[in-house]
């Protein structure tokens, strides 16, 4: 194809192109505007627009209330905790105490339901056999016993029936 | 067509970088028709068409803070509108051409010969491989050089040219010397 007929072809055609593309109706610019508004940041929107968007909460009044909403919140759980803390109750050693008073008080009854025999039969001046026997004694299971004093001071308990038994004995 | 030139196009689309709605109406009743042709040419459907033009203007005030002014203002907005049209194709594989016979074309005198020849037009574009196409309608709307037709597409100016010359054969075998 030869220039210039290729250069006639080509104006012709692109008149063509030309002319359907400019038959075309323009959609109002408000269509494309519109989808603009909701793509502009707030802070750019009164730029834009010359006015403020419906519905705008400016920054200062969004921190504020923000601000007030954590105050808020921070109140009812702060209060929440105190009233925790202030209705625990205490713990109760009273129960524990008396339990333990308890043994002892049996223990000490026992005691004094026990008679201390002083037998002048048992100190004998041969304290080595009291000794020794006293330590016999003391290898017996405690049941119920008595504190025999020995000549030396010393304190050992003996089971209140042999203490008896040899109290009849020794008489 | 091609009634804006790149200066011109670089000025208002730094006014619309700063923030004037009314540089980017001017651009917007000035660009609108030789977008949408090219947008048509390209997918074929006057409805996906005329959203991607709204979308290249979208785009458009979008992305004007980050043009650098250095004379191709009228080449950018192009760019984007083949961005959009490339994006397309890419989610739709199938294209199909409607010829959208406008009231002028079907009112006044010849309007027969007139929507005849409009629908053969489409019809021959039809044809065209997508770069084809692409280039012509780029061509005959925008009225850039074939380098910056180039430009536009991210095509060597070499291979546009060739394309180019191609796609004019094709076209004048189909359409016969005088449609």
């Amino acid at each position: 194809m030869k220039e210039t007929e290729q250069k006639a072809f080509q104006e012709q055609l692109y008149q063509a192109i030309g002319q359907t593309a400019h038959t075309v109706s323009v959609p109002p610019f408000e269509t494309v505007a519109a989808r603009i508004r909701q793509d502009v940041p707030i802070e750019s929107y009164e730029q834009f627009f010359g006015e403020k968007p419906k519905g705008f909460v400016g920054r200062s009044r969004a921190y504020r209330i923000a601000a007030g909403t954590a105050a808020a919140v921070l109140l009812v759980i702060g209060t929440s905790l105190i009233g925790n803390l202030l209705s625990a109750p205490q713990f109760d050693t009273s129960n524990a105490a008396q339990s333990s008073c308890s043994v002892y008080d049996e223990t000490a009854e026992k005691l004094e339901d026990i008679e201390t025999v002083q037998d002048e039969s048992i100190w004998d001046e041969n304290s080595m056999k009291q000794s020794d026997m006293a330590e016999n004694l003391m290898d017996d299971s405690f049941d119920v016993c008595a504190p025999i004093i020995l000549s030396g001071g010393k304190t050992v308990m003996m089971p209140l029936e042999q203490l008896l038994n040899d109290s009849a004995e020794n008489r | 067509m091609g009634t804006l030139d790149q200066q011109t196009a670089d000025r208002l689309i730094l006014a619309i970088a700063g923030g004037d709605m009314g540089a980017l109406e001017t651009l917007y009743n000035v660009m609108y028709r030789e977008i949408y042709g090219y947008l048509l040419s390209t997918v074929g459907n006057t409805q996906v068409a005329e959203d991607l033009a709204q979308d290249t203007f979208l785009r458009v005030y979008r992305y004007a803070p980050k043009f650098v002014p250095t004379g191709c203002g009228k080449s950018w907005v192009y760019k984007i509108a083949g961005r959009l049209a490339l994006t397309y194709f890419q989610k739709n594989t199938s294209r199909r051409i409607e010829v959208g016979l406008t009231d002028e074309l079907c009112s006044g005198d010849n309007a027969e010969e007139r929507a005849v020849n409009a629908q053969a037009l489409a019809q021959a574009m039809n044809r065209l491989s997508d770069e084809e196409r692409q280039i012509v309608s780029l061509h005959a709307l925008s009225g850039l050089t074939l380098a910056e037709v180039a430009g536009i597409l991210d095509k060597p100016l070499g291979t546009v040219k060739w394309r180019h010359a191609q796609a004019l054969k094709k076209l004048r075998s189909l359409l016969g010397e005088d449609f």
